[in-house]
């Protein structure tokens, strides 16, 4: 860091030069190490509020929980209804976390969740706070994130958000028998993604009767 | 609301060098958010004066410079009042 005198009322200016999103980035990165170091395989749930990621997640616990131990952490900017709906599929633990306003998890809170993690943990889901915009530049240092979309977001919700969908490895889409009621043509919102990102899996479900979950595990290599 | 987040993390990147250099007031500062951050701007000064105004810096002016590519945040600079020890201020003048 250096410093330069500023020829008018006597400032200084300090020269800072520091790259924000990079600090964040090393400390996803050291998430990445965390869950490395105690063979942990860990992923992000994404989406807007009631797009289905928390019964993503609760179909999800009820499959895994036969072969692996898993734990939830359930990111909500207030309330404790994510956590209790997951609580009794078999999850070996489920962890809340409040952000108090924020309108996503970042690295930093979720490793401070982490200290709470009981051991033997071998499958951990994150949910993210519902939201299609903020949570995309914030990375948690997890194996894949999953964005979880449904019919009720219309027609355009892919091209609407981009850097959401831009920071996807998995896309689900939710609420399948809705579609034609809330005159929505799937088509359109795989076709943008399409666009947008060439070859990214899709996944289409049905929150409600657990249809299309088996290939989501099978998208995230976790059957 | 990611701006506030984000206002958090530069302020703190600009009070940990004013406290570096035993510096006074901040003044302003200066920042490059790429295109691709889809930031808005008015909300994330907001911040960053509240966050200031709180820790004894009212009025900091607030400088986006927004590079045509790349997706950086990136905190350039920061003017502040000069060192109330003007001795330590010397190292590393450039």
């Amino acid at each position: 860091m250096r410093l330069f005198e500023t020829t008018e009322q006597g400032s200084v200016e300090i020269v800072i030069d520091e790259d924000i999103q990079a600090r964040q980035d090393e400390l996803a990165g050291i998430n990445r190490q965390w869950f490395r170091d105690r063979g942990i395989r860990a992923f992000d749930i994404a989406g807007s509020v009631g797009a289905g990621k928390t019964s993503l997640i609760a179909g999800l616990v009820g499959r895994l929980s036969a072969k692996h131990v898993v734990g939830v952490i359930a990111g909500d900017v207030a309330t404790t209804y994510d956590a209790e709906r997951v609580t009794g599929r078999g999850a070996r633990q489920v962890l809340q976390i409040n952000t108090g306003g924020m309108c996503h998890l970042d690295a930093r809170v979720v490793h401070q969740a982490l200290q709470k993690l009981q051991e033997g943990i071998e499958v951990l889901l994150i949910e993210n706070v519902g939201n299609l915009i903020c949570p995309a530049h914030f990375a948690l240092g997890v194996e894949a994130r999953i964005v979880v979309a449904s019919a009720s977001e219309g027609s355009h919700v892919i091209e609407k958000h981009p850097a959401m969908f831009k920071s996807a490895d998995l896309v689900v889409l939710n609420k399948t028998d809705i579609a034609e009621a809330v005159k929505v043509d799937l088509s359109r919102p795989i076709a943008d993604l399409e666009v947008m990102r060439p070859g990214l899996r899709v996944v289409k479900t049905n929150g409600l009767t657990g249809e299309g979950v088996d290939e989501v595990m099978a998208a995230l290599g976790l059957v | 609301m990611h701006e506030l987040s984000i206002a958090s993390d530069i302020w703190s990147s600009v009070k940990k060098a004013a406290a570096q250099h035993g510096a006074g007031r901040v003044k302003s500062i200066k920042l490059e958010i790429g295109a691709l951050q889809m930031i808005e701007e008015d909300q994330l000064t907001f911040w960053i004066q509240a966050l200031a105004e709180r820790d004894g810096s009212p009025a900091v002016t607030v400088k986006i410079a927004t590079p045509p590519e790349g997706a950086q945040i990136r905190v350039v600079s920061a003017e502040v009042e000069p060192p109330t020890d003007r001795a330590n201020s010397h190292e590393g003048i450039g």
